[in-house]
């Protein structure tokens, strides 16, 4: 299998090979860029406990993104590699290029540099050689929890896992071409239980997507899905009323890490559609508050020396001590502010976007331990998760509390139903009481506990 | 070719452009279809289904009359799905590969018939895909205006229109992003009882943001028209700029809800959300087999009150949710979810049909050729009762109007869901007062739809974009205005 995709990548660079001197020759064509990748997928999916179904895909594709006068531009996308497919591709992507409207804020593609950090995107060997059977280990864990509890309902879960290989090229001479892996694996359990002889029902899940095969913990995530569905089968509707908190860190990583860093987002700032668009280098929340954005961090998902335009990465704080210190730029964001890219481009293969997002995200620790957390609170909310999303242009969010339990005496006591949050973002990250010593990986984000003072929580009762 | 023999047989002069178009060719025939049946004998295979593809799509994103984006992209490629009906239990292999050669069809069903021996080696359930009668079928989605034919210069200057308008609306209008996008996507869909469908689906949306400042305040706002058919979308689109930034402008007036329990009445948009996430999602009778639904064993129940009907309809020709023929090859065809309060059905692919021995409603979905079908809604509708707005607002006395909405979801195996809404009004003794956002409202399926005490005659449908298990379909969604006791909505 590893031949193959290789082979495959190897016919992709001889393709773009070919396209370069073509398009050099253009002269309507004043800048070009190339990414072109190919990658193999394979998983399975569990239902009730058992496996379901396995699958293998492969896929390609090139994309070619044109600028011509005025910044006009151009792009086209074809999954299939071969000359006369490519050639035309080509001619699509011009004459989108020459249709186009122009773009005054353009300035030009990522320059080349010789000073990328020595940092290695991650590549897992074991990854490229695996096969379905080695994977029989993860099924057989999944089996196991059926017979763990007689109230579960349901097992439900993924595992997947995928080698890439990606060619980034530019007309000022960016050249890349780099492999990357990585392995998921997530769980959903379902209990169902007879109370006061009505049927309740509650749920737990967890998920780890990593870079390297042997960085997955089955059991690290069939134990917090089961804890999360036995801490939610008996539950309570609450008052609407304001309450001591303390957010978990997948809560931490929604409210806090996607929120900001949507919101330091250069192009959401320009656009004037962030709540943090005139707050840089001024106080957004409690002191207790440190946020960095690292790029070179070792065994990180996001660690790269370069971003998806091909400029050199960095670490950088981004809150400091409750003090905002950086928006996140590409080369276009960059040319608007007139300040040089973070190195915070983000793509896929078939997308002719470049976006911004962050690597890998950090919140710096605490000094109490999580147990203290909870000791402290007499009466309060744990706020385990929630699907909803922040509205970042007026920094309010209002959502469904979709796991959480009330904590009495500080202990975790019963799941809470209908219950939800309304906050102003602003007064949330200023109302920290408390950060945990413990840290816990949330996808690219290391997150620990936090305790908040009060949050008004709306429930029924 | 298949394909270009077969459409010889067709009305020439009105899909002038299909014929034309080489990205849309794929290179299959009547011997490819027997190579598969002979591979499914050689490999104890008991269903597949091969899905082919060929697709293009236009994307065009201006960002305050600027040219941020201007996309086409020419996907191609094919999966194959077997069910192994093992000794013991029955498991699904599943392959993807962006070349289509006789070699490479032969490759990836020999690697989806291991696949699927290898999960039945570790599944629980014995269960076989029933045999349809066999048939042959081609559809082309009907374009008014055809959109391979339209050119990217008009596809930019009406998108340009609908930008321009919601900039010029107001002086507060301080950023627009506006976005259009399209697609062609040519599927030839075999399976292992000899159904073959060659089925052309096209799809045409607009969508405009509009940002609004004052003082230190902003706002934004959205609209947008959906359709499957072709470039008469910008028809449907003429106003969206506009509407999108008055509603812009209007929500630097608002106030954040505050959170509480409260009587609602929710107008048509969000209450067609309402439908789909609150009920719809646990009608999807995947989710009842895999233990994962509050309906489980609940058909012929009472849900609701008796005036309470719902249909998922596929058959509302160039709605959003339009569905023709399904990812299996069913035809697909209006169930009747509710009747008069009454849990009636649920909706199916090939295998929930099988297994709970029924006959399958062509709900089996996939987002592309590359993702196996799955049970999804298309056009989900609240049929309407008596009343009108007015008295509805006048019943409900004070409370809130919820209006429109930004998303929504649900957890059905809990049966909690939450919608957020675009805005809503205070209502003071039947009268609008002041308009409010960032609202969210939330509550428990089963007794959500008992809680609903009044409905009006009329109903009106929204496009949106509907996520499960990382796919995401087009969807409608639509209802009366109805009004509802003791909602629990988040807020400040």
């Amino acid at each position: 299998m590893t031949e193959t995709l290789d082979e495959i990548n190897k016919n992709i660079v001889n393709q773009i090979d070919i396209a370069c001197k073509k398009l050099g020759i253009i002269s309507e064509i004043k800048d070009w860029e190339i990414f072109a990748g190919c990658k193999l997928s394979a998983g399975f999916k569990i239902e009730k406990g058992f496996m379901k179904r396995s699958s293998v895909s492969m896929h390609s594709g090139i994309t070619f993104r044109f600028f011509g006068e005025q910044g006009k531009t151009g792009s086209a996308f074809v999954s299939r590699i071969s000359n006369n497919i490519i050639d035309d591709c080509v001619d699509r992507a011009i004459k989108m290029m020459r249709h186009s409207l122009p773009n005054p804020e353009y300035v030009g593609l990522a320059k080349h540099t010789e000073k990328y950090p020595k940092v290695k995107t991650p590549w897992d060997p074991e990854i490229e050689s695996i096969k379905m059977e080695d994977s029989v280990k993860l099924v057989q864990n999944f089996m196991g929890q059926m017979k763990r509890d007689p109230r579960i309902k349901s097992i439900s879960g993924h595992f997947g896992y995928s080698d890439n290989r990606f060619n980034l090229l530019n007309s000022n001479n960016i050249l890349l071409k780099d492999k990357q892996t990585s392995a998921s694996l997530s769980a959903e359990i379902v209990m169902e239980e007879i109370i006061d002889g009505k049927k309740e029902n509650s749920n737990g899940f967890d998920a780890q997507a990593y870079n390297y095969f042997k960085e997955l913990e089955p059991d690290k995530i069939f134990n917090k899905a089961y804890q999360m569905a036995c801490q939610g089968i008996r539950k309570t509707k609450i008052e609407t009323k304001s309450y001591p908190v303390i957010l978990t860190p997948g809560a931490v990583d929604k409210l806090f890490c996607e929120a900001i860093f949507e919101a330091i987002d250069a192009q959401a700032i320009y656009e004037k559609r962030s709540f943090l668009q005139n707050m840089l280098n001024k106080k957004i929340g409690s002191q207790k508050l440190t946020i960095k954005d690292n790029p070179w961090l070792k065994g990180g998902i996001a660690t790269s020396s370069y971003d998806a335009e091909g400029t050199p990465t960095k670490p950088i704080d981004v809150i400091k001590e409750g003090v905002l210190k950086s928006f996140l730029h590409n080369v276009y964001t960059a040319n608007l502010f007139k300040t040089e890219s973070t190195g915070h481009a983000t793509r896929s293969l078939s997308s002719p976007s470049i976006d911004i997002g962050p690597s890998n995200i950090i919140i710096e620790a605490g000094k109490s331990k999580k147990d203290e957390l909870f000791s402290s609170v007499k009466e309060g909310v744990l706020i385990q998760y929630t699907h909803d999303q922040p509205n970042i242009t007026t920094g309010e969010f209002s959502g469904l509390i979709a796991t959480g339990n009330l904590i009495n005496d500080g202990q975790i006591t019963l799941g809470l139903q209908e219950a939800m949050i309304g906050t102003k973002l602003l007064d949330l990250y200023g109302k920290i009481e408390d950060i945990s010593v413990e840290v816990e990986r949330e996808g690219s984000s290391y997150v620990p506990f936090i305790k908040i003072s009060d949050l008004l929580i709306s429930g029924p009762k | 070719l298949f394909y270009l023999e077969d459409l010889n047989r067709f009305e020439k002069k009105k899909w002038l452009n299909m014929d034309r178009d080489a990205r849309l060719e794929i290179p299959v025939d009547d011997i490819t279809f027997k190579k598969l049946q002979k591979l499914k004998k050689e490999n104890g295979i008991q269903y597949f289904n091969v899905r082919f593809s060929a697709g293009i799509s236009n994307s065009l994103s201006i960002n305050k009359g600027n040219m941020k984006r201007a996309h086409l992209s020419n996907g191609f490629g094919f999966s194959v799905q077997t069910l192994v009906d093992g000794e013991n239990f029955s498991g699904y292999g599943f392959t993807v590969s962006n070349v289509i050669t006789p070699e490479e069809i032969e490759k990836r069903f020999i690697e989806s018939a291991k696949l699927a021996k290898f999960s039945a080696q570790y599944a629980e359930e014995k269960f076989k895909i029933k045999d349809l009668d066999p048939i042959k079928a081609k559809y082309i989605q009907p374009q008014k205006i055809d959109l391979l034919n339209t050119s990217q210069e008009e596809k930019i200057k009406t998108l340009l229109q609908q930008d321009l308008s919601a900039r010029q609306f107001d002086k507060r209008i301080v950023n627009t992003n506006s976005v259009y996008s399209d697609s062609v996507t040519r599927e030839i869909i075999y399976t292992s009882d000899d159904r073959l469908i060659d089925s052309t689906e096209s799809y045409a949306r607009m969508l405009i943001f509009a940002y609004s400042q004052e003082k230190q305040i902003t706002q934004s706002a959205r609209a947008s028209v959906g359709l499957t058919g072709g470039f008469e979308v910008a028809d449907m689109a003429k106003n969206i700029g506009g509407l999108s930034a008055q509603r812009a402008i209007e929500m630097l007036k608002s106030k954040p809800v505050k959170g509480g329990k409260y009587n609602v009445v929710i107008d048509p948009l969000l209450g067609g959300t309402f439908i789909h996430e609150a009920f719809g999602h646990a009608c999807e009778a995947d989710a009842v087999l895999e233990g994962q639904s509050q309906l489980e064993g609940k058909i012929g129940s009472r849900v609701g009150k008796d005036f309470i009907n719902v249909f998922d309809d596929p058959t509302v020709e160039h709605s959003y949710g339009f569905v023709k023929y399904d990812s299996e090859g069913i035809e697909a065809k209006k169930v009747q979810l509710i009747k008069e309060g009454v849990l009636n059905a649920y909706m199916h692919s090939r295998e929930t049909a099988s297994r709970m021995n029924v006959e399958p409603t062509g709900n089996g979905r996939a987002q592309a050729y590359s993702s196996t079908p799955i049970v999804r809604m298309s056009n989900t509708i609240l049929t309407g009762g008596n009343m009108n707005l007015e008295e509805l607002l006048q019943d409900l006395k004070n409370g809130i109007l919820c209006v429109n909405w930004n998303y929504g979801y649900t957890d059905p195996s809990v049966g909690n869901f939450m919608f957020k809404m675009e805005r809503a009004w205070k209502i003071e003794n039947g009268e609008k007062t002041q308009l409010l956002r960032d609202a969210a409202l939330s509550g428990i399926m089963l007794e959500a739809l008992d809680k609903i005490t009044g409905l009006s005659k009329d109903i009106e449908f929204d496009d949106g974009t509907c996520g499960k298990s990382g796919q995401h379909v087009p969807v409608c969604s639509g209802g009366p205005y109805l009004r509802m006791n003791d909602v629990v909505i988040g807020g400040m």
